[in-house]
Order: structure tokens, then C-alpha cells, then sequence
């Protein structure tokens, strides 16, 4: 049973990856596409190179944004107990703005993409780093002032708050800044999956693979975690350093993905949720590669709808997660399953 | 006589800051015993319990286990000797049943938690004996506090630890549900010659089924000993006299042992 949708994930992925490929302003026939894709050669030069240096990099992304953001969001889901955790509602994104914000401070100039992208490979890579030690930073307060709460509504409002804290900390920054400057961050804060190319690209799959290893390695501890703390410390595990790791590989996730495409809401809030209804299942071994593939499935397709095929505008890629994703999420609270669990 | 699995040596139970809840205590769990510990509410069982179960650690004194100060055993060490049921809620997850019991076999399985045939064979054994074999696919939030208890005990039991401690099994049950658990409890201690410790407010059946009592009062005195030694002593009267519940040695019931309470 599990073959068949694995089976039916995998294809909806390749027709996903090939319509975004596929579609955009520029309308390029789908048989030239694999032309490109599988021989880098084409009727038309500049569709070749549309492809390559465009289309192709931004749908990689989408790859790489939707498993990182659905595995994080998988994983803090588990760790907080709560079934409305993710890295954007809990503030874990916003402290990844902080760290980018707080690198383009020092370094002078401003927070926008553009600017992380002249910057360079060692500014790439300090851009992750700031973004990630942001998110953890934030994450382990929440971690623990939420250990000493039992309710998972006061934790929320935590997070959600510490979140605002974090924000008001940019917007302070962002008032003392030029306007233009200001323009930038709002662009940047709609998120993009594009204009990540090259070196920066190679550094984001890579960074997110590593965040991806050391999360399925830590399924099983995840597993001993659905039962909370004191079952899990029955079982042999040593909650702490657990909390730690689930932690640090959540930030990375969250942080690198933030720093290069923006806060991306409901990604990581909803798809945990569709793959535990799809596989019907909690262990954390099945999950993690369900998530890989139905985010990466969600990401795509949002993209291909934020391209808005055959005309010239571009939607924010958040504009559209938000409307596949709030509907999602109020399923998961009303809805007639109640799927509240994690 | 057998082996202890579990000793106790000059054990002090209580907090940091000073806060000692009780001892010095010198007890011993034995093989196929079904131990419950008896006291009003705030005494210090929960203490005891985290205390024994290697939660928290003693103020001072040893608490042996396997043959090793517990404080020197690495966490899977301890997990492969004790298995828990506590009072914790599970119940807000998305789990069915045999994950859930699955779980038990943590300490046992492979670095990824896939299971081997060996860890199937203890979880359907666990599965056998607590008779959970009814509602193994359904999730865990549709299972009656009855249900959910048997399906925590079977966990502890696909653990597969010589000593399986409950904290306060029985107190959100139904009678027929407690009696059915606590019947459960004593057969499992029987059969499989674990040794059981659970805490609780059953008087009465506890007095039925446990092989030995550790009575607490809340200057943190501890009486242990079989039933009828504790009704003999005194300890019982000593403990909850006051409360209008008086204690007598009879011959007609199984026990030996008669309650009765002044209600007036």
C-alpha cells in the first residue's frame, strides 16, 4: 500500500518538476524542456539558457525549501507536542531574520536578497550561519520556558510572542534605515524561491542536507519523544542532549532556508500533518522521507501557481502558501478527522 | 532465597533546598512480588516511586539495582531493568495502539528503532498477556481509560524489565476496571515473575492482591511488610485510624482481612 503512494508521490513530483520548469512568462513547449533538461540542447538559445540559469536553480529550490521546511516543521511538531507548531509560527523563522538582519547591519549595507547574493561564497555562508545561530537561539528559549508548561496553547502564545518580540527588535532597525532599504526587506520577507543560482544553490542543498541526515538519524529519538519527556527518559534516552540535536538540525533547516528565500509560512505547518494522514503512521522513519516528498510535491505546485502560466506577473511565493496552507491548518482543527494529534 | 532485584540502602528521599520527604530506608523487591505503596495523598509515594525508578536522585544513601548503584548506570542500561507506567497523558497523539507498545522496545532495537523478530515476538508476547490483542490498530485517544491502562502496561511489558513500576494505575478507572488491572497486575507478577511496584489509593485491593505493602504516613515513616503483619502491628490503624477506617483479622475472605469503614 505504502509502495503505491510512494509510487503516485514520486510521479505527481517529476510532472511538478516539469510543469514549473515548463511554465512561466516565457512559454517554452514541454518536449523542448527535456530537450534542455536531458540534452542541454534546444531550437531556441534562449530558452536554453532561460532554463538552465532560471527556471531549473528556482525549481531546485523549491525541492530543497520543501523538504527542509517540512521536516522542521515535523520535527518541532514532535519535540513542542503540539500539532500547530512550525518554524514560522514559533518564532524560529523570525530569529532567523534577526541573525540576517544583524549580519547585513554589521556589515554596513542592507537586508535584501541582493545584497546576501554580492556578498559572495563566504558571505553566503556567513549569512546561513547568523540566520541558523538566530534560530536556535530563539528556538532554545522557547524550548525552555515551554518545558515548564504543560499547556500547549500557552506555549503557542509563547512562541508566538517571543516572535513578535524578535520582529519589533527588525522593525526598530528598519525605521532607522532609508526607504528603499525598507523595500528590499518587505520583498524579502514575501519570500522567493528565485535568483538562488550557482554557488549559492550548491551551498543550500547543501546545508539542508546535512540538516536532513542528522534528522532521520535522530527518528528514533523523535519516536520516544511522542510519549513525552519522562516516557522517553524511561526508555533510555537522554532527553537533553535529544533536544539538543532535534534542535540544532531544526535550525539549520529553518535558518538556512530563511536566509536565502525568506520567511515561508504554512509549508511547515501543514505538510507534517498530510503526510501523517496520507501514511497513516507516527514513526518518524517513514515520516521524514513523507514529508521530503509531499513538501517538495507542495513547493513546486505553489510555485507553478504563484507563476501564474501565461502571464507576465509573478506572484510572492507566500502569498500562495498561505492560501493552500490556511486551509490546512483549519482542517486540522476543526476538520471532521481532528487529526490534532502529532 | 532468591535474589533482590532492587535494594535499598539508607536511602533519603526528598528534594534539593533541603526538602527530605523520607527515610532511612532499607527495602527490597523480590521476583514475582506485586508491591503497592499505601499513604494519603502528599506523603511522598510519588517521591519514592521517581526515586526507585531512577527519575530523581536520592538525597543520599544507595539505590541498588542488578548488582550497581542505579546512579552509576547509563540511561538504556537502566531502561533494560525498569520499565514505567506513569500518570502522563498520551493520549492528545495521532499513536494506534501497537505503536505505541512498540515503543517499549527502545531500548532493545537498532540505532534507526527498526524492529527484529526478536523485539516482535516480546511485543506480541506483551500483546498475549495483557490481552490487548482487541484493539491493536485503533488509535490510542479512542481507547477508554481502561483500555489505554492495559495498552501503557502492555508497553512496559514489551520492555521486557525485571521490574515494571505503575504510578497510580488505577486512579482515573472504573471499578470493574480497576479490579480487572489489579487482578492483571497480580497474574503478571505470578507468571512472569517480575516484580510489579505500584502506587495507590486502593485500599482494599491492595490489600487483596499485593505479596507486600510499603505504608507511608506523612511524617515520612515507612512500614513494609506482608498485609496481615501490617494489620497485626498496628501500622495500618496507626495510618488511617484517625479517618474512621478500622482493620481486622478475620478468617471467612481469602485475605484474612476485613475493612470497615465508619461513614456516620
Amino acid at each position: 500500500m505504502n509502495k503505491v503512494k510512494i509510487t503516485v508521490l514520486l510521479s505527481l513530483l517529476v510532472i511538478a518538476f516539469l510543469l514549473d520548469v515548463a511554465l512561466g512568462s516565457v512559454h517554452i513547449p514541454v518536449k523542448e524542456v527535456i530537450s534542455v533538461l536531458f540534452t542541454a540542447d534546444s531550437v531556441n538559445e534562449s530558452w536554453i539558457y532561460i532554463i538552465e540559469k532560471i527556471r531549473l536553480p528556482k525549481a531546485i529550490t523549491a525541492i530543497v525549501v520543501g523538504c527542509g521546511l517540512s521536516v522542521s516543521g515535523l520535527q518541532m511538531q514532535t519535540l513542542f507536542r503540539n500539532p500547530l507548531a512550525g518554524p514560522s509560527v514559533l518564532g524560529i523563522t523570525a530569529g532567523a531574520s534577526l541573525g540576517v538582519a544583524l549580519v547585513m547591519f554589521s556589515v554596513g549595507s542592507l537586508t535584501s536578497l541582493y545584497t546576501i547574493r554580492e556578498l559572495g561564497l563566504s558571505g553566503s555562508w556567513l549569512v546561513i550561519i547568523a540566520s541558523s545561530l538566530g534560530a536556535a537561539i530563539i528556538m532554545l528559549l522557547v524550548v525552555s520556558i515551554s518545558s515548564s508548561l504543560k499547556d500547549n496553547v500557552i506555549v503557542l502564545i509563547v512562541g508566538v510572542m517571543i516572535g513578535n518580540i524578535t520582529l519589533s527588535l527588525i522593525s526598530i532597525w528598519q525605521y532607522f534605515s532609508a526607504p528603499e532599504l525598507i523595500k528590499d526587506y518587505l520583498m524579502w520577507t514575501f519570500g522567493s524561491l528565485g535568483g538562488v543560482t550557482g554557488n549559492q544553490l550548491l551551498i543550500l542543498t547543501i546545508v539542508i542536507s546535512v540538516g536532513l541526515v542528522i534528522s532521520f538519524l535522530s527518528s528514533k529519538m523523535l519516536d520516544a519523544l511522542l510519549l513525552g519527556d519522562n516516557y522517553a527518559r524511561s526508555m533510555g534516552l537522554t532527553v537533553k542532549r535529544a533536544r539538543l540535536i532535534i534542535v540544532i538540525s531544526t535550525s539549520i533547516l529553518a535558518g538556512g532556508i530563511t536566509a536565502f528565500c525568506g520567511p515561508i509560512g504554512f509549508i511547515g505547518i501543514a505538510v507534517p500533518h498530510l503526510s501523517r494522514a496520507l501514511f497513516n503512521t507516527s514513526s518518524h522513519r517513514i515520516l521524514i522521507p513523507a514529508c521530503c516528498l509531499l513538501g517538495t510535491v507542495l513547493m513546486l505546485s505553489c510555485d507553478i501557481i504563484a507563476q501564474l502560466p501565461g502571464s507576465q506577473t509573478v506572484l510572492p511565493i507566500n502569498v500562495i502558501t498561505a492560501l493552500v496552507g490556511s486551509p490546512v491548518v483549519i482542517w486540522i482543527i476543526a476538520g471532521p478527522r481532528k487529526l490534532r494529534g502529532f | 532465597m532468591e535474589q533482590a532485584i532492587l535494594n535499598t540502602h539508607a536511602v533519603h528521599i526528598g528534594y534539593h533546598a533541603g526538602k527530605h520527604v523520607a527515610g532511612p530506608l532499607n527495602l527490597a523487591l523480590f521476583p514475582g512480588e506485586l508491591i503497592c505503596v499505601l499513604g494519603p495523598n502528599g506523603c511522598g509515594k510519588s517521591t519514592l516511586l521517581r526515586t526507585v525508578a531512577g527519575l530523581q536522585h536520592p538525597l543520599s544513601g544507595e539505590v541498588i539495582l542488578a548488582g550497581q548503584d542505579m546512579v552509576q548506570l547509563k540511561p538504556r542500561d537502566l531502561a533494560k531493568q525498569i520499565s514505567l507506567v506513569l500518570t502522563d497523558d498520551i493520549r492528545s497523539g495521532n499513536l494506534d495502539v501497537y505503536t505505541v507498545i512498540a515503543l517499549g522496545r527502545y531500548p532493545w532495537s537498532g540505532w534507526l528503532g527498526i524492529l527484529s523478530e526478536a523485539d516482535k515476538a516480546a511485543i506480541d508476547h506483551a500483546v498475549q498477556v495483557t490481552g490487548t490483542a482487541g484493539f491493536l490498530h485503533r488509535k490510542i485517544d479512542s481507547l477508554s481509560d481502561g483500555e489505554c491502562q492495559k495498552v501503557m502496561l502492555a508497553r512496559a511489558m514489551a520492555q521486557d524489565t525485571p521490574l515494571i513500576i505503575l504510578d497510580e494505575p488505577t486512579a482515573h478507572l472504573d471499578l470493574p476496571s480497576r479490579i480487572q488491572l489489579m487482578r492483571l497486575l497480580h497474574k503478571l507478577a505470578k507468571e512472569t515473575r517480575k516484580a510489579i511496584l505500584i502506587s495507590t489509593h486502593e485500599l482494599d485491593l491492595a490489600l487483596q492482591v499485593a505479596g507486600q505493602i510499603w505504608l507511608m504516613d506523612s511524617a515520612g515513616q515507612l512500614a513494609a511488610g506482608l498485609p496481615e503483619e501490617l494489620v497485626l502491628n498496628g501500622a495500618f490503624e496507626q495510618a488511617f485510624g484517625k479517618d474512621g477506617i478500622s482493620f481486622d483479622i478475620v478468617t471467612e475472605t481469602t485475605r484474612n482481612i476485613r475493612i470497615s469503614y465508619n461513614i456516620k
